[in-house]
C-alpha cells in the first residue's frame, strides 16, 4: 500500500508542466524516509544475525579445540601411566604377595573363631581378628585401585 | 545419603566408580552440542538469505509473479544452507566420534595388561573374602535371652562382615566390567553394552545369592518373625540400611516392628534404613489411597439436594419448581462429570510422578548411580540433510 502511494507521488511531481507542490515535495521526503527506514531495519536485521553467526562459529571452533586437546592430553597421560606401571611392576607384584600372604593367614585364622559361640570373649576375637583383616583388604584394595585407569 | 557407621572405604570406592570413563561422559556431550551448533550457523546464513529477498521484493515494488519467483529462490536458497548445515554438523560430529573411537582403542591396548592384573588380583582377593562371608552367614547366632549391648555388638560384627564382602564383589565387577569395554575398544566398538556396576547391583547379588531371586521381602519378613535364633545373612538383613530398604523397595508395605521379639526390635532400632523407608512411603501411600472423586460426587449430592428444597419450597408453581429441577440436575450432573474427568487425570499424572520420585529416591538409597544415555552411533549425513531440506 505505502508503494503504491509512493508511485502516486512521484508521478505527481513528474507530471509535465504541473508544478509540484510543497506538499509534494513533502510526500516525496516521507517516502524517502520510509524506504530509507525499511533499509535500516533490514541492514540491523541481517548485521545482528551475521553477529550472532560470528559468535557461534568462534563458540564451535573453541569446543572443537578443546575436545582436541583433551583427546590428546588423555594419550600423553595414557603413555606416561604404563611407563610408570611398568616401571613399578616388580614393587606391585611385591606388595602383592605380601598382602594376600597375609590375607591367607588371617582368614584361616578367622575362619576357625566363627562359630555359634557368641561370648565376650569369642566377639572379642573376632573383632581384633577383623580390624586386621580390614586394614590388609584396604591396602590390596588400594594397589587394585591404583592399576585402575581414571579415564 | 546414610550409611551404617562400619562403611570402610565405601566413599573411596565411590569415587573411584566416578572418575572411571569421567572423559567419555565429558567429551559426548560436548559432541553432542556441537552437532546442535553447527546448523545454527547455518540457519543464520538462511535466514539472511531470506531476509534480504523478501527485503529487495518489498523496497523494490515488484510484480507478484517476480516477486513470486523470487521467494520461491529464496526458499531454496535458505533450505539448501541448512540442509548443507546439518550435512556439515553430522560430518564433523562422525569426524570427532571416529578420533575418540582411535584414542579409546589405544588407550585399550596400553591398558589391557593393567586390567587383566587388576581382576585377577581382586578375584583372588574377593574367593577368600567371599569363603568367609559365606560361613558367616550361614552361621547360627542365639540372641533370644541377650540383653541390647550383647544383640548390637554381634549386629555391628557381622556388618563389618557384610561391608567387607560389599566392597570386594563392588571392586570385582568394576575391574570385570572395565575389562568388557576395554575388549570392545580393541575391537572397534564404543562400547561392551555391559551396565556399569554400582552399589545396587551389588545390594542385588548379594540378596540374591543369600535368599533366592525375588525372595528378598519374604526373607525379610521370615527374619522379623524370629524369635531370635537367626542365621548371620538374617541379622545383616535386619542390620544393614541399604539391604533392609532394597528388600522393601517395589513392596509399599507400612512396616511396624513393635510386635516382633525384642532381638528384633533391637536390631530394627540402630537401622537408619527403616525410618528412611517410611518417610519415603508413608506420604505415597496417603497420597494413593486419597481418593478425590468421592469429595466432587459428596459436593453433588448436596447440591442436588439443595436443588430439590429450593423447587419445593421456594417456587409456588409445581410445573415450574419440576422444570427448574430437571434443569438444575442435568447441569449439576455435567459440571460433576467433567470435573471428575479433569480431577482424575491429574491424580493419576500427580501419583505416577510421585511413585516415580519416591522409586528413584530409593534407589539412590540403595546405591544407584543414574549413568548418562551417551549416545554412540555415527550418524548419516545424507538423510540428515535431506530431513533438513523438506522439513
Amino acid at each position: 500500500m505505502e508503494n503504491f502511494e509512493d508511485e502516486k507521488v512521484l508521478e505527481r511531481i513528474e507530471r509535465p508542466g504541473v508544478p509540484a507542490t510543497i506538499e509534494d515535495y513533502k510526500q516525496l521526503g516521507e517516502c524517502a524516509e520510509r524506504m530509507l527506514n525499511k533499509v535500516s531495519g533490514v541492514v540491523d536485521n541481517i548485521t545482528g544475525t551475521i553477529v550472532h553467526i560470528k559468535e557461534i562459529s568462534a563458540q564451535v571452533e573453541l569446543e572443537t579445540a578443546r575436545m582436541e586437546r583433551a583427546i590428546d592430553a588423555l594419550m600423553i597421560k595414557a603413555q606416561r601411566d604404563i611407563q610408570i606401571y611398568e616401571k613399578s611392576l616388580p614393587i606391585l607384584e611385591k606388595q602383592f604377595e605380601r598382602c594376600h600372604d597375609r590375607m591367607d593367614k588371617l582368614m584361616d585364622k578367622s575362619m576357625e573363631l566363627i562359630s555359634t559361640d557368641i561370648s565376650d570373649n569369642s566377639l572379642q576375637r573376632q573383632e581384633a581378628m577383623m580390624s586386621l583383616i580390614e586394614i590388609t583388604n584396604n591396602s590390596l584394595n588400594s594397589l587394585i585401585a591404583k592399576l585402575i585407569p581414571q579415564y | 545419603m546414610e550409611y551404617n557407621q562400619n562403611i570402610g572405604n565405601l566413599q573411596e570406592y565411590e569415587q573411584l566408580l566416578a572418575n572411571v570413563k569421567s572423559l567419555e561422559t565429558e567429551i559426548m556431550p560436548q559432541l553432542e552440542m556441537l552437532g546442535r551448533e553447527i546448523p545454527e550457523i547455518y540457519k543464520g546464513y538462511a535466514k539472511v538469505v531470506k531476509t534480504s529477498i523478501s527485503a529487495a521484493i518489498d523496497i523494490l515494488s515488484v510484480k507478484d509473479s517476480t516477486a513470486n519467483k523470487m521467494y520461491l529462490a529464496a526458499e531454496i536458497g535458505a533450505r539448501t544452507l541448512e540442509a548443507f548445515g546439518e550435512w556439515k554438523a553430522v560430518r564433523e560430529h562422525n569426524k570427532m566420534l571416529d578420533r575418540f573411537m582411535a584414542t579409546k582403542r589405544s588407550i585399550a591396548e596400553l591398558n589391557m595388561s593393567k586390567i587383566d592384573k587388576a581382576l585377577s588380583e581382586s578375584d583372588k582377593t574377593f574367593i577368600r573374602v567371599k569363603n568367609l562371608f559365606k560361613t558367616v552367614a550361614a552361621n547360627k547366632y542365639d540372641l533370644r535371652s541377650e540383653g541390647k549391648d550383647k544383640i548390637e555388638r554381634v549386629s555391628n560384627l557381622l556388618l563389618r562382615y557384610l561391608v567387607l564382602y560389599r566392597t570386594n564383589l563392588f571392586i570385582l565387577n568394576l575391574c570385570g566390567y572395565l575389562k568388557a569395554e576395554y575388549s570392545a575398544w580393541i575391537n572397534n566398538r564404543q562400547t561392551s553394552g555391559q551396565t556399569r556396576t554400582d552399589y545396587y547391583i551389588v545390594n542385588d547379588m548379594i540378596l540374591n545369592d543369600l535368599f533366592g531371586k525375588n525372595n528378598h521381602y519374604n526373607a525379610l519378613e521370615q527374619a522379623a518373625d524370629s524369635d531370635g535364633l537367626l542365621s548371620g545373612a538374617q541379622i545383616m538383613l535386619l542390620s544393614d540400611p541399604q539391604l533392609t530398604v532394597y528388600s522393601l523397595k517395589d513392596t509399599l508395605v507400612q512396616i511396624d516392628f513393635e510386635r516382633s521379639n525384642f532381638p528384633i526390635r533391637i536390631l530394627l532400632s540402630q537401622n537408619s534404613g527403616i525410618p528412611y523407608y517410611l518417610n519415603q512411603v508413608t506420604p505415597l501411600l496417603d497420597r494413593l489411597l486419597f481418593d478425590p472423586e468421592r469429595k466432587i460426587i459428596r459436593n453433588a449430592w448436596i447440591f442436588v439436594g439443595i436443588l430439590v428444597l429450593l423447587c419445593v419450597f421456594l417456587v409456588p408453581n409445581p410445573i415450574w419448581g419440576l422444570n427448574l429441577g430437571i434443569l438444575g440436575a442435568i447441569a449439576i450432573y455435567r459440571i460433576t462429570k467433567s470435573s471428575l474427568k479433569k480431577v482424575r487425570i491429574t491424580h493419576v499424572t500427580n501419583t505416577i510422578e510421585a511413585v516415580s520420585a519416591t522409586d528413584e529416591s530409593i534407589e539412590s538409597y540403595c546405591g544407584k548411580v543414574y549413568q548418562p544415555e551417551i549416545d554412540y552411533t555415527r550418524k548419516d549425513a545424507l538423510t540428515a540433510s535431506l530431513k533438513a531440506f523438506f522439513n
